[in-house]
Parts: C-alpha cells; structure tokens; sequence
C-alpha cells in the first residue's frame, strides 16, 4: 500500500504539464495604432499585448484579456482607446461558455480594460463613431446562424461607458445594413439638436435618432425609413453616400443621399412635421437629377447660399436644396473627390473651401466655393501633381493644417501644401507604400513603408526631407506612438513578424536614426514569461 | 561520447527507455558479478573452515546467455598452493547466518565459462578466506563507491515550463565517494554526485531546451538494519548549472542563457547489497542498488536569453528576452546502482 | 393693312381688306348670297363668276385638329393633381409651399379632372384598374376626404360641368387602341355623377355608338354627347336619363368620320361641318330640325364663339361668321375675313374672337393669318405673316392679344421644330424661335400675360419648357431632365409634370423664370415615419 501512494504520488507530481498556452502558436492580426500605445492582438490566447514605451527606445509590454474567438479590433478615432470584438463560444452548451463581447481598453495612462459588454448574440460588425460617442454592432454575412435577424444591431454609447447597449432591431422592408453614417448635431425643428444615425441598406435609409433626450424604447419605434426611389430603368436605387448640414437659418437641416448608378440625388430635409405631432422632423423626399452619375457628394457654402455639390464628370452640378435648381459648374477635370479644407487654411469666410482631387487625372483643384457662381472660372484654380490620386490623407495636429497627403494610384505620394498652392513629391521605388502618423500629429513626421521590405522613410513634414531608414528584419508595421511616461518623446514602432512570434525595432520618433535604435524580440511571450 | 551516451538514456524529454534501463541493469549487474569473481587479496585474512558454497545471489535482469560450451578436456594439474587464488573456490563456505539454506551446489556455475572434469584427484584447496563469514560489517559499511543512477525531479515552477511539457526533470546521476566512519550499524559517508540532464520543448512552436549540470557533495549517514541493507540520509549541497537555449523565430538565430546557482539535496533512502560475500572483512567489491528520494532546492536564476555571440545575423543592439526565473526544485527520486570496494 | 368687308352683292371683299381667296374662286368671285331652309333648306353660298363652268375643284386635305392634343393637366385654384397609375395614389401638389400631399385613390388611377364650383380643391379621377372612380376633397383644414363611385366598366374619360355639379365619366374610343376595339365594342355606357349630392351619387347609362365628344348646356339642364350616329341628349335631373338621339346629318352613316359637331353653350344648337362639304349643319337639338348653310367653299374648319351666337367656318381660305342659327339669312351677307398671302383652312379663335389666327397644316404652309375683328366682324385688320416653318397649330391667348404656333422645321433647318409668338397687333413683327426638340404641350395664363410650352424629343433625350413672357416677346429655355408630359398654370406658378418613375414636375415663376423641380414626390408616402 505504501509503495502504491509513493508510485501515486510520484505519478502526479510527474504527470502534472505546463500551462497550455506554451503550446499556442501565435497568429498574427493586423496590429492597431493608438495614440500612447500599439495593440497586438494574440487570438489564440484570447488576449490583446499592447506595447508601450516608457522613455527613449524603452518597451514594455502589457496582456489584457479579450473575449474568445476574436472577430475584429479597431481604434478609437482619438486613439485613445481599442474596441475588440469577440465572438464567444458558440454554441454555448455550458453556462460557463462565454458569450459575444466587446472590450474596451484604454491605454492612458496605463493599458486597462475599461469595460467589457456582453451580449446574447454574436455580431460581427462593429462601426465607430468619428465623434467617440458611439458604436454600433451589427451582423454581417459571416455571422451564419440558422435564424438570424439581418437587422438587429446593438448601440453602444461609449460617453458613458456604465450604460448598457441598446439592441434594436433596424426598421426595413427589405435588405440589411451595410453601412453606416454618423451626423454631428443637427438643429431640427421641433425640438434640441441631435445627432441622428443613418443606416444604409440595400434599398433604404434608415435615421435613427441618437439624441439624449427620447428613451431607447422610443428610440427604436421612432426610426425613419427612407426607400430609395427607382432610377430610370425602373430599377430601385441602393443608397451610396449620405452626406449632411446643419440648418443656416434659411434652409433646415437635411441629409443628402447618393444612388447607385443613378442621376439623382436623395434630398431628405429635416422639415417641420406637422401639426399637433411630436416628432422632431417630417422627411420630406425630393429627387434632384445632376446630369450624371455622380462620383461623390457634399454639402458646401456657397456665395449663393448652402449647395449639394455633385462631381459628375468633368462638371460640378451645385444643387439648391431649397428649390432643386441645379447649377453645372465645368471644372475642366474629371474630379472624383472632394474635401472640405476652409479650416485648414484658416478662412474666416462664410464661404467653403475645397480641395478636389482625381483617380484618373493628375490633377487636384483647389475650389473657392465663394465664387463658385459668379465668376469665369468658378473659383477653382488647378494644379498638376503627377498622378492619379486615389486618397488624401490629412495630417493630424495643429502644425501642418494647411498640408495634405496625396497618395497617387502609382505608388508615389505627394505633400501638397494648400497655403502655397504646391505639391512636393515624393517618389518611390516603385513599391505601394503605407503611409502613416502619429494619431496626434506631434512627431510631425510622416512615415512610409511598404510591408516586407527592410527600408522605409521618415519624412520632416517641416523641410519635406526624406530620412531613408532600415531595420534588421522585414517591416509588419510602422507605428509612431507617444511615450507613456507623460513626456514630449515619442517613439517609432517598427514591427517585425515571425514564425508564431513577432518582434519590433524602435527608433526615436523625434529624431529616428538607423544607429539610435534597439531591437526587440519574443514579443508574443509578454505576460507568459515574466511577470 | 559517455555525455553522448548519458543525453541518449535519458532522451531529454523523459523517463530513461526502457532499453536505457535494461543496459543499465545489465552493467551493473555484469559490474557487480565480474566484481565478486575476483579472488580475495593475499594479505587477507585465511579462509576459515569451509563452508558450503552458496547459491550465489540472483544477479539483476540479464540477458540470456547461451549455454556453455561442453568443457574441453584439458590436461590436470597438480594442485600447488600458488593456485589455489586462481580457481574458484569449489568447497562450500559455512553460510552467512541469514542465508538460506544452501542447496547442494549447481554442477556447472552459471557464470562459468569454462569447467574442467576433474581428471585425476587432487588434494582439496585451501577454503577461501572470503568465503567465511566473519559476521562483521566490514566492508559492507565501509567502503568505496561508484554508483550510477537515475534521477526524476519534479520541478513544478513555471520557469521550467518552456522547456518541458511536464514536470519532470530526469537526469543520470554518477556519484563517488566512502563510507569513512563507522560505529557500529552507523556509518557516515561522503560522496560526490554529478547529475546531468536536458530536457526540450517548444515554447509557442520556437524550440526551447535546457541542459542542466548538478555537482554536489554530500554527507550521507547511513545504519545497517542489517549488514546487506542499510537506510541513509543524505544533504548534498553543490551548484547547479542551467544553459536555457530558444530559437528566436524573428530572428532566426538561438539565443542562450546561463546560470550558476546553489542546490541541495535533502533525501532519505535505502540501499540493499545484492552481490558480495558476506564476509565482512571481504575487500571484493559488492554490488548494491538502492533507491533515494526527498527534496532538490536550486537558488532561482534569471534566465535572459542572449544571443549565441558570434552570430552575425543579431540585430545591433538586441534587447534580452527575459523568461520566468528558473528554480530547479521540488522533490526527487533516485534509484542508484552502486559498486563498493 | 386695314381691311372692311361690306356684306357685298357679289360676295367679294374690297382689295384693301384683303382677298377672299378660296380653291374654289377666281379673283372677282364672289359668293352669292343663298337661302337655308330647315331639314330640307340650303343656303347657298355659290361662287359665280365670269368663269365658265369649271368642273368644280376637289375638295381640299383634311386639315389636323392638332390643339386638343395638347391637354393640361389638372390643376385646381392652389394645387396640382397628378395620378401615378402604379402607386395607386393620387398627388396634390401645392403651388404656394411645394408641400406634396398624398391621396389614396382606386386601382391604377389614370385620368384627373378639377371640380370646380367648390369652396375647396377638389377632383374626380377614373381608376383604371377597377372601374370605379375617387372624388377628393382637400378641406381647409388639410384633410383629404375621397369616395369611390362605382363606374361602367372600360371608363376612360371624365368630363365635369362648369359648375362642378356633374361629371359625366365614359368611353372615348380616341383613347382607346384601335386594334383591340371590336365592332361591336359601342363604348355606349356613361356613368353620370351628381356632385352635389352628399354622398355623391352615380347613375349608369346608355348612349349612341361610340361617344366622342361631350358638353354641357349653361343651364347644366342637359349633357350632349356626339355618337357615331348622331347626338344623344342627357337629360340631368334628379334621375339623369337619355332624353333622345338627335340626327346631325341627312346621312348619319357615311358622314361620321368627317363630323366636327360643335354645341352651342345653352345647348339649342348643334353646328355640324363635314369634310369635302360646303355646308354647315344647324341642328336644332330641342326639336331635332336640320338647317343647311351652303357657302361658297368647302368648309375646311369651325369654331363657334363663347356664347355660341356666332359660327366661325373656314371655307376659300376665308373666315365666315354665320349666326347660330342662320335663320333665313342670306349667306352673301355673311361676314367674311381674310388675310393677304395667307390661304387659311384652320381657324383659332380668341375666347372672346377677337383674334382669330388662320393657318393651314395639310400642307406645308408657313404663313399664318392674323385677324382681329370682334362682335359680327364687320370691320377687321387682317395681316399674313411668314414663319419660316410649317405651322401645326396655332393657340390664341385668353385675351386675345397674342398668340403662338407650333411649327415643323423649316426646309434647310438644323432644328428639330420651332414655335412662334406673334402680336394681334399689327405694326409688331412675329418672333420665331428653333427649338431643339419638337414642342408638344402649352398652357396660357389665365390673363394671357405668359405662356409655358413643353418641347420634347425622345430620341435624342431632349427635353426643355419655354417660359414666354408674351408683352414682350421673350423666352426663357429651361432644360429637362425627363420627357415632358402636359404643362399648365397653377397660381403664378407654370408647371410641367414630367415622365419619371417617382413623379417629377417643374414650377417655374411667371414673375422672375426661377425653378423648383419635385421629383419623387410620391417617395414621402413611402417614408415610414
């Protein structure tokens, strides 16, 4: 009997393994930038290490759980925080299985996870809100279950993170969101501004009132379904683009809606409902034909007053919203983009300002709306750039205002500077390159990679100069990140990938030098290793 | 090559095979019966009266051996005295007070190689002095020794995880030493132990092994229960060295870290003769296997890996990646076959 | 060029009131005066002349009654009505906000007619696709209330009293496809409405073969309908019944696709002219007596004054004004009209005629008559105009003090049709416009100051309205971005409703041309909200 405890005994002592997640390799995600910090995500151990970097060329690195089953990641738009969303155990067939969550983790001061919601069913979309007040889950294609309702999504207001998320389901005849656009607050005639929440279908749009002041349960019985009208060939429209203003006094709020393969454009004014009602506003629909499909929409200022604007073409066609007029401005270029830049170059007019850009022109027009009605040439002035320009990026911070990015369809990207009306290019070798920078503009700098290559640049937003700059093993991802140690230093985060590890070279954001760096390696143990 | 030899029976992962264990056995066994064939010394005591031979002790697990051959009729020999060390004893020994009753001895030894008919008669030889128990603990206590074992640690701290899938860390013991003090049943003895293993995992799919080297020197207080069989105590304190190594997969290249720490064994144990004359006074080697277990401490050591040094495809300026700390302790078991002399 | 006619012995005009020209006279011709009898009278109004005798000259081609084509669409004192045969809905359009108000209707709603006469907006529309009818009423507290009627089945058309009292809904084989219509498809059931009733009751009848025209009697005593065979009298009362078929014609059979009937307002007469004849029928509908007025030349239009005392016939290329009834006046002394250079076979009348326009479309004719008279058109001014164009038709304003031609284009012209605003004034010259797409639809404001008209080419996708500002002669081009369907005045607002699968119409200012274009104003009713 003795000798069967001792044999026991040493069988259990023996036998005992070691923690499973030394047998889990790590798979790597696409790595998220935030603001202070880097998250990447380690899905086989259901946990997110968000690296950090306490003083100059120092790392630390910090594992925070997330839900199991990991489905997306995304940053705020500050970069303050980090949205995962986890699918959970399903099917659940115990009750300690855990359900669909989405985490909320804040990196400042020190990564944390800030709340975790838990929900009954798992969505796999997750949209953020430019203003960081809400979210909305919602389900897509690969989220198969054999009921499902395509339509039922859940609000997250993420300016108090107590509250819990609101499901709905969206009200549509037919079809499921597919997109989603937030407005700022909007005056309304019968009743406080509010930001309102439109939800495209594929037939519809559908306003759902965010405002502070209705109960949820209102909130979801009040929603306003828009279905897109037919186009001339009889067929119905799916909505493209929303876009929207503010009522200035003359013109009530409204929202505007870009068709698919269709002339038109979808009016929807916020109008006064009518009488003896408590809604807020009354849509009123109107279709407005441009003369074309247009490539993009946007509400501007005008010296004629608030315009929808419509590239179509090698024209711009001004809409009144009031009484549909449609102006046709030529622009000379077939321009597919515009952004509004009357802030960035400081203009004190009641007037817009707007930068136009092309996909197969190079060419970019910078479009005084102040004049868009009265003189010759419309206000625009153009200026060639060498290429195509498939996205402009702005420069965040307050130092370069008045720069943008072009990043051209060859790879190449240009610094455009809209005060001086020059762009400066940027030629590369030939490579897609990936641009980025610091959430906060701080570093001033902007960096470009391409993913597998062991070169990349930094460049001096202040002189235009390009910094070549190598690392030792091939580049994943390139992050530009403040240091947590509350300081003006910032540090580069360069990436590097292995096997089922991932290790990263970090340079001195401020002043990056290819002999001023140190490398880190065995980034995927953090939490396992050491504590 | 015997580093070689040893890293194979223990595998590194492991339990010793079962084929480790079977050569294993085999040498000591063959270690102890070559031992206790050897003639006793000429300066030794004169056997006492003869006694029946005995049963020789049953050897450990040998492999079969073929029968022997029919002897080769061979010339006699006068029996001289100068021979008298040559041959085996042939005259039974009185047995040892807690042997069995003997039998009448086999015809043909099982470890002879060669038997010779006896052709003409022969004047009997002297009996050998070894033969005749003195009932004397003698060099059943004190003695030299070599032993070899095998040795299973437990180490259940988290450091070691990387490097094993389970708990276990085997090792192959080889100790010396003597037994230079005696009072009776009690009997202390020093001893050096050398223990060596490794052991390899993989640490998220990178290869991470360690190789462990312990070199103690202990104490070991033993009391005969009786004179083949004694329990012991043993406190053996040494230094433990650890080389952890892990192929870094961002890099590609192995990385290592080293350490020297303190250890001690604590354990209590027994060890039973099974080969050897029951004379005391027999200066022949015997053979023992015992078996020993408590607790091995190791000092903790921060286990940094580093690069390999000369690799010349490190990046500048590469941080070290630190693991759990080390600590190489928990409880033991040893079993140890032993020559004496 | 001033002109007098005197009622002449030898039925020839002065030369300098201009000319009676006809296909059927010499220069010195003139008509002779000729007596009418009832039934079985003629009043003859033969050429005679030096002339030999002649064969007499084939009668001229059949001129196009083009103008009616061009229908407004309804429109009440503040709103528009417009019916989407899909939706099923019926859409007020208010000219005041541009707010859009819907209204439920029948099946397939297709045909809209203004209730006048009522203190609120109000119309009748016919649901194709269920044969019955929707009245709506917009009160003034914004509520739209509707009834259905049950009609006869097949119902295509709507024509309502001027007093808004009855509607008369039946079957116009016009708007009916030919192909499908059998021989004995009469289209003879009516279904007569009585407003005024609370609620609004219907009664079914049956008229002569296939009905083309209807009207109405000032009284609204009586309902006319214009049969294949002749004429049936609606009696409206308390219990609508058919009173009597009348006979237009000593030949009912063989006359009745060259017929233009017109009925006089009190509903006594009916004047009746045929194709290739040089008569005109006095049809006394109370007793159902014929009279015949033979003038000179064939009789190539007609067109009856507002009280209806007055016959204008078109015949030589001449305007000839015969009372209603003739009596036993003697053609020759008939007052006649002309214009030098111009060989009328249309006429276009002012409401109160004091313009008449005379054209001709059978042929490729580009000069246009301008006469202005008024009361027994005694003395007139009369000039012809060259337009450069074939004229198609011609419109008169309400006030009779301009009007416009629609026009093919002109030989060696790159424009695809053209329009012309001429003054009835003399001494100003006409203006002529290309447009680049045929114009198909005009409406006038009711004081004659502005007109709207639609040009449309589907082929080519081209589509605008013209905003004319009459006084001035002047035209503002807006362009379209669907095929115009009908345009009309609604306040001061000119609107066309356009071809669009949501609905589209454009208002236009009469004061300053600025726009406001509606599209899809059927989507609100979509809107779940």
């Amino acid at each position: 009997m003795m000798k069967k405890h001792w044999l026991c005994a040493c069988l259990v002592l023996g036998c005992g393994g070691r923690a499973s997640h030394w047998d889990a390799p790590f798979t790597p995600t696409d790595p998220v930038g935030l603001d202070n910090a880097v998250a990447v995500l380690d899905p086989t151990l259901d946990r997110a290490l968000l690296l950090t970097s306490p003083g100059p060329l120092g790392l630390e690195e910090h594992s925070l759980p997330i839900g199991q089953n990991l489905v997306s990641a995304s940053a705020s738009p500050d970069g303050k925080r980090l949205y995962v969303l986890s699918r959970g155990i399903s099917p659940r067939r115990n009750p300690s299985d855990e359900r669909p969550r989405l985490t909320v983790i804040e990196s400042d001061p020190t990564p944390r996870v800030a709340r975790t919601y838990e929900f009954n069913d798992p969505l796999s979309g997750l949209v953020l809100d430019p203003e960081n007040e809400w979210a909305v889950l919602y389900v897509t294609s690969s989220d198969s279950r054999p009921v499902s309702n395509p339509n039922e999504i859940l609000l997250v207001n993420l300016a108090d993170l107590e509250r819990d998320p609101i499901a709905m389901t969206v009200q549509s005849i037919s079809g499921s969101p597919q997109n989603f656009s937030f407005t700022s607050k909007l005056s309304v005639p019968n009743g406080d501004p509010r930001r309102l929440l439109a939800i495209e279908t594929q037939n519809e749009v559908t306003l759902v009132d965010l405002s502070d002041s209705i109960g949820d349960e209102e909130r979801a019985t009040r929603q306003v379904t828009i279905p897109m009208p037919e186009n001339q060939q009889g067929a119905t429209g799916a909505p493209a683009e929303v876009a929207f203003h503010d009522a200035d006094g003359t013109l009530d709020s409204e929202l505007a809606v870009r068709l698919d393969n269709d002339t038109n454009v979808l009016l929807l004014p916020l109008a006064a409902p009518p009488a003896g009602s408590d809604r807020p506003f009354y849509i009123e629909p109107n279709l407005v034909d441009v003369g074309g499909e247009p490539s993009t929409i946007h509400f501007v200022n005008t010296d004629a007053g608030t315009r929808l604007v419509a590239l179509v073409g090698t024209n711009a066609a001004l809409v009144d919203p009031a009484t549909s007029n449609v102006l046709n401005v030529a622009l000379s270029k077939p321009f597919t983009g515009i952004t509004l830049v009357t802030s960035d170059l400081g203009s004190d007019t009641s007037t817009d300002i707007a930068l136009l850009w092309s996909n197969t022109t190079p060419t970019v027009g910078l479009w005084d709306l102040g004049a868009a009605t009265t003189t010759a040439t419309h206000g625009l002035d153009t200026l060639a750039v060498g290429a195509s320009i498939r996205q402009v990026l702005d420069v965040p911070g307050d130092t370069f205002t008045t720069s943008k990015i072009l990043q051209g369809v060859s790879g190449d990207f240009y610094v455009l500077d809209l005060a001086a009306r020059r762009s400066s290019p940027m030629l590369t070798n030939g490579h897609t390159f990936q641009l980025t920078f610091a959430p906060d503009g701080r570093s001033q700098r902007l960096w470009a990679f391409t993913p597998g290559t062991e070169a990349f640049a930094s460049i001096d937003l202040a002189d235009l100069n390009p910094n070549e700059l190598n690392t030792e093993r091939p580049i994943w991802s390139v992050f530009d990140i403040a240091q947590s140690n509350g300081g003006v230093g910032r540090t580069a985060i360069v990436l590097h990938q292995g096997d089922s590890d991932f290790g990263a070279t970090l340079f001195d954001a401020l002043a990056p030098d290819t002999a001023n760096t140190r490398f880190y390696s065995g980034l995927a143990y953090g939490g396992l290793n050491h504590d | 090559m015997i580093d070689r030899l040893l890293s194979e029976l223990t595998r590194g992962r492991g339990r010793p095979t079962f084929g480790a264990m079977c050569v294993f056995a085999m040498l000591a066994g063959v270690t102890a019966s070559a031992a206790a064939q050897r003639p006793p010394a000429a300066n030794e005591e004169a056997p006492g009266p003869a006694a029946p031979s005995a049963t020789p002790a049953p050897a450990l697990p040998a492999p079969a051996l073929p029968a022997p051959a029919p002897p080769a009729p061979a010339p006699p020999k006068p029996a001289t005295d100068e021979d008298d060390d040559d041959r085996p004893s042939p005259s039974p020994r009185a047995p040892d007070s807690d042997a069995t009753p003997v039998a009448p001895a086999p015809a043909v030894s099982a470890n002879a190689f060669v038997s010779t008919p006896a052709l003409a008669p022969r004047p009997a030889p002297e009996p050998d002095r070894n033969q005749v128990d003195d009932g004397q603990l003698g060099t059943h206590q004190e003695h030299w020794r070599l032993g070899v074992g095998l040795r299973e640690t437990f180490v259940t701290g988290k450091g070691y995880d990387p490097f094993s899938t389970d708990n276990v860390l085997p090792q192959v013991s080889l100790d010396f030493g003597r037994a230079f003090y005696a009072s009776g049943p009690l009997s202390v003895a020093a001893l050096v132990v050398w223990d060596y293993g490794s052991t390899k995992a993989t640490a998220r799919q990178a290869d991470a092994s360690l190789v462990v080297h312990r070199i103690t020197a202990g104490a070991e207080g033993r009391y005969h229960l009786v004179r083949r069989l004694y329990v012991f105590g043993r406190i053996a304190p040494g230094a433990l060295h650890s080389a952890a190594t892990l192929h870094d997969q961002v890099l590609d290249i192995d990385r290592e870290s080293q350490a020297w720490v303190f250890t001690s064994d604590f354990s209590l144990g027994a060890a039973f003769e099974f080969a050897g004359d029951a004379r005391g006074a027999s200066t022949r080697p015997r053979g023992w296997v015992g078996a020993d277990g408590g607790y091995s401490w190791s000092a903790s050591s921060k286990v940094d890996f580093k690069d390999t040094g000369s690799n010349n495809q490190r990046p500048a300026r590469l941080e070290p990646l630190r693991f759990d700390d080390l600590a190489l302790r928990g409880a033991f078991f040893r079993l140890t076959a032993t020559l004496t002399y | 060029m001033d002109g007098s006619s005197e009622a002449p012995t030898s039925g020839l005009t002065d030369g300098s009131g201009g000319s009676f020209q006809g296909s059927g006279a010499t220069g010195n011709g003139s008509p002779a005066a000729g007596g009418s009898s009832g039934s079985g009278g003629t009043t003859n109004l033969s050429p005679s002349g030096s002339g030999g005798t002649s064969e007499p000259p084939p009668p001229p081609p059949p001129e196009k009654e083009l103008e009616t084509a061009y229908e407004t669409p309804v429109a009440t004192d503040r709103y528009v009505w417009t019916a989407n045969p899909t939706t099923g809905k019926v859409a007020l359009i208010s000219a005041d906000d541009f707010s859009v108000r819907l209204a439920e209707a029948g099946n397939a709603p297709t045909t809209v007619a203004a209730l006048p006469g009522h203190d609120e907006d109000a119309a009748i529309v016919l649901n194709a696709g269920s044969d019955d009818a929707t009245v709506l009423r917009l009160g003034a507290d914004g509520v739209i209330k509707s009834q259905m009627l049950q009609t006869h089945a097949g119902a295509n058309a709507v024509d309502v009293s001027p007093s808004g009292k009855w509607a008369v809904i039946w079957s116009n084989a016009d708007l009916e496809d030919a192909s499908k219509l059998d021989p004995t498809d009469g289209l003879q059931d009516v279904t007569v409405a009585k407003l005024d009733d609370d609620p609004v009751t219907t009664t079914i009848l049956t008229v002569g073969y296939r009905p083309s025209a209807v009207s109405f009697d000032d009284q609204e005593a009586h309902a006319f309908f214009v049969t294949a065979p002749g004429m049936t009298v609606i009696d409206l009362g308390d219990a609508p019944h058919p009173d009597r078929d009348v006979l237009l014609t000593d030949d009912p059979v063989s006359d009745q696709a060259a017929r233009d009937v017109s009925v006089t307002p009190d509903g006594a007469y009916a004047v009746v002219r045929l194709d290739g004849q040089k008569t005109l029928g006095f049809v006394d509908l109370g007793t159902g007596t014929r009279d015949t007025v033979t003038l000179p030349d064939y009789v190539t239009d007609l067109d009856l004054s507002a009280d209806g005392k007055q016959a204008f016939a078109v015949t030589g290329g001449a305007l000839v004004v015969v009372p209603v009834p003739p009596g036993d006046a003697d053609p020759s002394t008939f007052a006649r009209a002309s214009a030098d250079g111009e060989v009328g076979r249309s006429v276009t009348l002012s409401p109160d005629t004091s313009l008449a326009l005379l054209y001709s479309n059978a042929t490729a004719d580009q000069y246009l008559g301008i006469l202005t008279g008024g009361g027994a058109w005694s003395t007139y001014e009369a000039r012809a105009v060259d337009l450069k164009a074939p004229v198609q038709a011609a419109f008169a304003a309400p006030d009779g003090r301009h009007g416009i031609t629609f026009q093919t284009p002109a030989t060696g012209s790159t424009k695809e049709g053209a329009f012309s605003i001429v003054s009835a004034q003399l001494d100003r010259a006409p203006k002529i416009i290309g447009t680049d797409a045929p114009p198909t639809a005009l409406a006038f404001a009711s004081d004659g100051a502005q007109a709207v008209i639609t040009t449309r080419d589907l082929g080519k996708a081209r589509y605008g309205m013209y905003l004319v500002e009459l006084g001035s002669l002047e035209q503002t081009f807006i362009q379209l971005s669907s095929p115009p369907l009908s345009a009309g005045i609604v306040g001061n607002y000119g609107f066309v409703a356009q071809a669009h699968p949501e609905g589209r119409i454009t208002f236009v200012s009469l004061t300053d041309a600025s726009q406001r274009t509606l599209t899809g104003f059927e989507l609100a009713a979509k809107v779940t909200q």
